[in-house]
This record gives structure tokens, sequence and C-alpha cells, in this order.
């Protein structure tokens, strides 16, 4: 049990329920959207289609469980070890299944490498597909009709937005994930890293670069 | 209103506080009632929003009003009861019941923790390398996963992702393969004011045709 379970589930208790939303000193900035999703927990919970421990679980796997550093042990084993590399871009699914990387979304996994030459961004013009077994639920940029709208038109000035300068030589590949596959980026290492374990590692590795809106940390 | 690539005017992706995953508690509650309770994708759903509700309504409020959609539909709810309740929560203060229910936990951590296996493609009509056109057809169901951006383009067969069963036939009908197609940014989008990219889009058997003599 994390501690956030425990504190939720011994300390505060659910009778009251208003700890899931915001607190009662806010009730009267609710939005309509709080309002209605708490009418609608409220007539799930009566008619026995959800349950508040069900809901709890939810935000448990979104907010502890699930997120970044599952990618981040992938990117860091595949620089750490050529063959795992190989054997992730061959075929994503069961590379992350070797570390015990499965579950949502998870089902068609695709690894695309970036190099010297080659730069890839990850979009969903769709809706917003992405890679929740590796990277837990996507940031509220990727969901934004400016990211979805623009990263197939104008990747570069999308790029530049978030820092990443690109030379006009590299090649850059959009990835729309229109279909069932869920794309992953694997960054270069950076320069400066020789001998590092794959926890020094992983900690350069953060989830923009893994969607290829940014590059790892530099080595500090 | 979905289907937003190469839309102008949305402004910048990078605004203040757009990389948490969640803003309020309320969002990660219903995402996880939406997913809990519908049993299905949501996918159609979210898409049959009206296009000025879509554009004007949140991420996660879209998620909220799109199972309410279906649950209403389907008749497991109704909306005087939805009513009833937002009512007694804004104007009598009345807590939202809670209950546990293992079951149902036991179904939220199968949701999050397994994915169901995917059809391998079965006779792909296209290899890898081979020339292609996306047909421009309207999806007649209103459901399509075909970008209205890349139709009546011409791409390359990049790679070929396994078979799916398109969103808009019965769950069990058969599996079509999918492909990765590769195009040219000036084939989508003309000279633009960037080096020439490639977009790759994932795309299945029934939007495409043969272009070698294109």
């Amino acid at each position: 049990m994390t501690d956030h379970e425990h504190e939720h589930g011994h300390e505060h208790g659910h009778e009251h329920g208003h700890e899931h939303y915001d607190s009662p000193k806010a009730r009267r900035a609710r939005s309509e959207y709080e309002l209605r999703t708490m009418a609608l927990e409220a007539l799930l919970v009566e008619r026995g289609l959800a349950s508040t421990d069900a809901i709890d679980r939810y935000v448990e796997y979104v907010e502890h469980r699930l997120g970044p550093h599952h990618g981040a042990r992938v990117v860091a084993h595949a620089w750490a070890d050529p063959s795992y590399a190989a054997r992730l871009l061959a075929d994503g699914t069961a590379a992350a299944a070797e570390l015990g990387i499965e579950g949502i979304e998870g089902a068609r996994v695709r690894v695309v490498a970036n190099s010297a030459g080659v730069h890839n961004l990850v979009v969903c013009t769709l809706c917003s597909c992405y890679p929740w077994s590796l990277l837990g639920a996507p940031p509220l940029w990727y969901k934004s009709f400016a990211y979805r709208s623009r990263a197939v038109a104008e990747p570069r000035a999308v790029l530049r937005e978030f820092g990443t300068e690109l030379d006009d030589e590299v090649e850059v590949r959009v990835w729309d994930s229109t279909a069932e596959t869920r794309y992953l980026v694997l960054p270069e290492r950076p320069a400066g890293t020789e001998g590092w374990s794959e926890d020094e590692l992983a900690a350069l590795v953060t989830r923009d670069s893994m969607i290829g809106a940014g590059m790892p940390l530099a080595p500090a | 209103m979905h289907d937003l690539g190469g839309l102008e005017g949305f402004g910048e992706v990078r605004v203040e506080g757009s990389g948490a995953v969640a803003g309020a508690p309320w969002e990660l509650r219903a995402q996880g009632l939406a997913l809990l309770a519908a049993g299905e994708s949501l996918r159609p759903h979210l898409e049959a929003l009206p296009p000025a509700t879509y554009l004007s309504t949140p991420y996660f409020a879209r998620w909220l009003l799109a199972v309410e959609r279906l649950l209403l539909q389907r008749g497991s709810i109704d909306a005087g009861d939805l009513d009833r309740w937002r009512t007694a929560i804004a104007e009598d203060d009345c807590p939202v019941p809670a209950r546990q229910d293992p079951v149902l936990v036991a179904a939220m951590d199968a949701l999050m923790s397994t994915a169901p296996e995917l059809p391998a493609a079965v006779d792909p009509l296209f290899a890898v390398g081979t020339r292609v056109r996306v047909l421009r057809q309207r999806a007649v169901t209103g459901v399509s996963r075909c970008p209205r951006y890349v139709r009546g383009a011409r791409g390359r067969v990049e790679g070929i992702r396994g078979g799916e069963v398109p969103l808009d036939r019965p769950r069990d009908a058969a599996p079509e393969p999918v492909y990765t197609v590769a195009f040219a940014s000036t084939e989508l989008w003309g000279p633009g004011d960037e080096p020439p990219f490639t977009v790759h889009v994932d795309l299945i058997e029934h939007d495409l045709t043969g272009a070698d003599d294109d």
C-alpha cells in the first residue's frame, strides 16, 4: 500500500465524500463540470455501477503507479545495452514486457530512435493517443488543440516553443498515432555519460524527450 | 470536430501549467468514472460531440459529456436522476455517497494493468515500400481514423503494423491490415516555410489504394 492510499484510506475515511473534490470552502467556486461529475459519481455509486474505491484506484494509477519513470527505465536500459536497444526497436511491446512494463494502451508499442540526423515527434491529431504504459497520462499540452493541429504541419515551430532548436539538415519525422500503435521516442544518449549506471542515466530521461518535444537533460 | 491536423488559429502549445496531466480533482474522477462505467471505447462518443461543444469544452469535461451521453443512450441512468443529484449537491450541500466494491476495484485494476491483444495483419494487400494513395471518402458512420489532411495524398508504405477492426464495424468483424504510411510534407502542405519533413500516419487498408501508376 502506498503512503497516499494509506492516508486516504485511514486518516480521512470516505464517510464525507468531500475530500475527493475541492474543499467545502471552495464550494461557491465549483464549476458546472465539477458539480456534474459529483452528480454522476453519486448516481453511479447509488446504482452500483461505480464505487468510491474504484475511482480512487484510477486516480492512484494516474498520479502514482503510471508515469514516465517506466519509459525512462526502458530508455536507460537501451542506452546501456545495445542488444536490448535492437530488440526495443524491432518490437517495442515485447521489449517493454521484458522489463515488466505492460498494461493500458500498451498492446502495440513502437519505438522510434533519434540520431544525429533524425528527430522524431509523436502526436495524435484525432484525439490524444499516448503510450500510457510507458509514460502515464499525457500532459495537458499534448491534448491541446494547438499541439494536435500544428505538430503535423509545422513541427519545428512547435519544437521551438519547447526550446528545442534543430539544425536545418536534421530530418524531422512526425508520427500521428491514428490507429492502435503507441509511439515512444528513443532519444540519443547524452555525451559525457560513459560508465553511468542505468539509474543515473534514467534520471536524465525527461517525459518530453520520449515524446520528441524535448531532449534529455545534460549531465551535471 | 476531433480531426484537427493542420487547422489554424489555436495558438501556442506551451502555456502556463500545460506540463501537468490534470488540474482540478474532479477531472481525474470524471475520467475514472467514464472508463469504469462505459465498458466500451468512448472514442465514438467523444467524436460525436457537436463541433461547437467540442471546441469550447476542456479535455476532461469532454469525457464527462461523452460518458453521460453514452449512459443516457444506453438507459443505465436517466436525466432526471442526474439532475436530482446535481441539485442536491449544489443547493443542499449533499455529500457524494461513498461505497466500497472490491469487484469494481478489480475491474479498474484489469483496465489499467492489461491491454487486450490485437489481431495480426492477414494477407496485407500492400508491401512495405509500395506507393499508395489515400482514398477520398467520407466516413458514412461519422467514425473514421483517417485524418482529413491525408485524404487524396500519396505516400509510401513504411511498415505493416498488424490488424485492427475498423471502429465503424461491429467488434467481431474481421480485422483489416493497418499500415504506417509516410507522407512528404510537400505532398500535404506544399513548400511551406520549414525544411521538408515526413509525417507518418497509421491507416487501415480500406482507406488506401495503389498509386504506382499515379
